[in-house]
């Protein structure tokens, strides 16, 4: 039986003209991308000729579009999930329902990120035209979208949880942002600040190197890792940790791409914050 | 069965529910009533798994039901005093939803549907949305809602409050036809007198403790002490309270604009003498008779006259 959260939240979702003409603006806005890029390409071929290969310039673009727009939207289609139905007064009836609280999380995060999902998939014949060009294994272009979809769900989970603590779905949301930009762009500062110490004291020692276990510590839940290497995996045929480690390939984990890392940890992540947020609205627990 | 054994719930050192109990037996309404703050929404919430007790325990038939989530679920429905309602969905999609959080099957869900639409009278809306409907249509929609999975016990926080007359007068007959079929109902409310023509039991609670409980008749005989009359005069009616005032058994007697409110301690014989000693004085009596003592005049004696707005 399908939950009926998410039933009711996709039945209402398509009733409004909100999803397509998002779904119309995302892909127009790709398109636009895809053809100001291509059409510098070919304008440039007349002269050296074209590169398959500059392509993949495209696909770097055409990704990073992809996972801003993840981070953009989910917390505005899940930032209200539960705090909006508070503000609705409709979540005590929910509640009272034989729905464990877990399920209901679960069909909000669902919900909202399958609306997420509904627009990446909308933009995958962008994604083929890249193929049709070449340059792109199609591993890559599946790959992008599926990292996204996985971040999608990790965002999502953030929110729902901030959702399920706060009773404004404003706040959820600010909550949200910033919590993110701090996995994105706190865990890279402070990776950055351990690598340039580890450096200089490797220029005065000549011995020390930067640790695999700090690298994967503070970029484990950083989706933007995950993304850079498949990105440096595309252009250098390398782990992110292979370029800041120097090549390093010591220890278990040595070798474990991050976005591997990323998408295990994420989902764990998810799974865990949606445990919490259930613990936090179910009203028979004990505090 | 349901049982309320000294139920406790402490909001910091505010002791909303103090050692409450009370019985509903299968099949019987039971009227809640007090003043704003007295704890009634506190007890329903906590019966209808909403809130957790600090003391005291709630049976079905012998079986605790807070300790046991999915039972209590099963066994209450629930129509809280203010609630709200999907945008974009329509009243049998709504219906239809709700049917899903109870993991009723598909195939049973357009004959429930159908049947609880039928009984809270909104077949004819049952294609319109949810937010287009009147506020009494809203209240019947909960109320069908909150019957989607065959509960033993109803629990409805003051389902007619906000409502408009006629909106009232349906109500109230849905409930009668509920009560009708054998359902266990919890009601709260301030609309007194409606509780006692629809309710078997009555509970009066205050300061989160029940203040006296039984069926309407068991109320009115303990808390109405005394025979209380009217008289109405056409004028006159300072003679008129000179009259009852010089007659010995006319007690807590309130002169009021062409009438007269008084306690009476005699019997009919009693009754017959003053009415006498008013005509022989001249008084133009137009009407004298016993009030029937109702459950408005109870609550305001025994809540010290805090009723709800």
């Amino acid at each position: 039986m399908i939950n009926p959260i998410i039933k009711r939240e996709v039945q209402t979702s398509l009733r409004t003209w909100k999803l397509f003409f998002s779904i119309f603006l995302y892909v127009a806005m790709l398109l636009l991308v895809t053809w100001i890029f291509l059409d510098m390409q070919l304008s440039q071929a007349v002269y050296g000729g074209f590169s398959p290969a500059s392509v993949r310039y495209l696909y770097g673009i055409l990704a990073g579009v992809q996972m801003v727009f993840v981070y953009l939207a989910v917390p505005s289609l899940t930032a209200g999930s539960i705090s909006g139905e508070r503000e609705k007064q409709t979540l005590d009836i929910l509640l009272t329902t034989k729905m464990r609280p877990f399920s209901i999380v679960f069909g909000k995060l669902a919900a909202g990120v399958g609306l997420v999902f509904l627009m990446l998939l909308s933009a995958l014949p962008v994604y083929a035209a890249l193929y049709y060009f070449g340059g792109i294994p199609i591993g890559y272009l599946l790959g992008a979208t599926g990292f996204a979809i996985v971040s999608a769900i990790f965002v999502g989970a953030i929110s729902v949880f901030f959702s399920c603590l706060y009773q404004r779905t404003m706040i959820a949301m600010l909550l949200t942002y910033l919590f993110c930009a701090l996995l994105l762009f706190g865990t890279a500062g402070g990776y950055l600040v351990y690598y340039i110490q580890v450096m200089n004291q490797a220029t005065a020692t000549m011995q020390a190197q930067p640790s695999h276990a700090v690298f994967y510590v503070l970029f484990a839940l950083n989706p933007g890792a995950g993304f850079a290497e498949i990105l440096v995996r595309l252009f250098q045929n390398m782990t992110l940790n292979q370029v800041f480690a120097s090549g390093l390939s010591n220890g278990v984990m040595g070798n474990v791409p991050i976005w591997v890392v990323n998408v295990i940890s994420e989902l764990a992540a998810s799974v865990g914050l949606l445990s919490l947020a259930a613990r936090r609205i179910n009203p028979l627990r004990r505090r | 069965m349901i049982e309320v054994c000294h139920l406790v719930k402490r909001y910091g050192k505010f002791t909303a529910v103090d050692d409450l109990s009370f019985q509903i037996p299968d099949g019987c309404v039971f009227g809640f009533v007090g003043p704003n703050g007295a704890g009634k929404t506190t007890t329903m919430r906590i019966m209808a798994g909403l809130l957790r007790q600090d003391g005291g325990e709630i049976l079905y038939d012998g079986r605790e039901m807070t300790t046991d989530s999915r039972f209590l679920k099963e066994t209450v429905g629930y129509m809280p005093d203010f609630f709200g309602v999907y945008d974009n969905l329509k009243v049998k999609e709504y219906m239809d939803f709700f049917a899903g959080t109870y993991a009723i099957p598909y195939r049973d869900r357009p004959a429930l549907i159908g049947d609880l639409l039928e009984l809270v009278d909104l077949t004819q809306k049952e294609d319109a949305y949810v937010d287009s409907l009147s506020r009494g249509m809203k209240q019947r929609l909960c109320l069908a809602r909150s019957l989607i999975h065959d509960p033993k016990l109803l629990i409805l926080d003051e389902p007619a409050s906000g409502l408009d007359p006629r909106a009232r007068v349906e109500m109230k007959e849905i409930l009668k036809a509920l009560g009708d079929m054998g359902k266990t109902i919890l009601i709260s409310s301030h609309i007194l007198p409606e509780l006692a023509e629809m309710c078997g039991r009555i509970g009066i609670i205050d300061h989160g403790k029940m203040v006296t409980q039984g069926t309407v008749a068991e109320i009115l005989h303990r808390m109405t002490k005394k025979r209380i009359f009217r008289l109405k005069v056409l004028d006159q009616t300072e003679q008129a309270a000179k009259v009852a005032s010089e007659f010995s058994l006319v007690t807590d007697l309130v002169e009021g604009e062409k009438e007269l409110r008084f306690g009476l301690d005699g019997e009919a014989a009693a009754q017959a003498q003053l009415l006498r000693a008013m005509i022989e004085q001249n008084v133009p009596v137009t009407e004298f008779r016993e009030m029937e003592g109702n459950l408005e005049e109870i609550f305001m004696a025994v809540t010290g006259g805090e009723e709800e707005a």
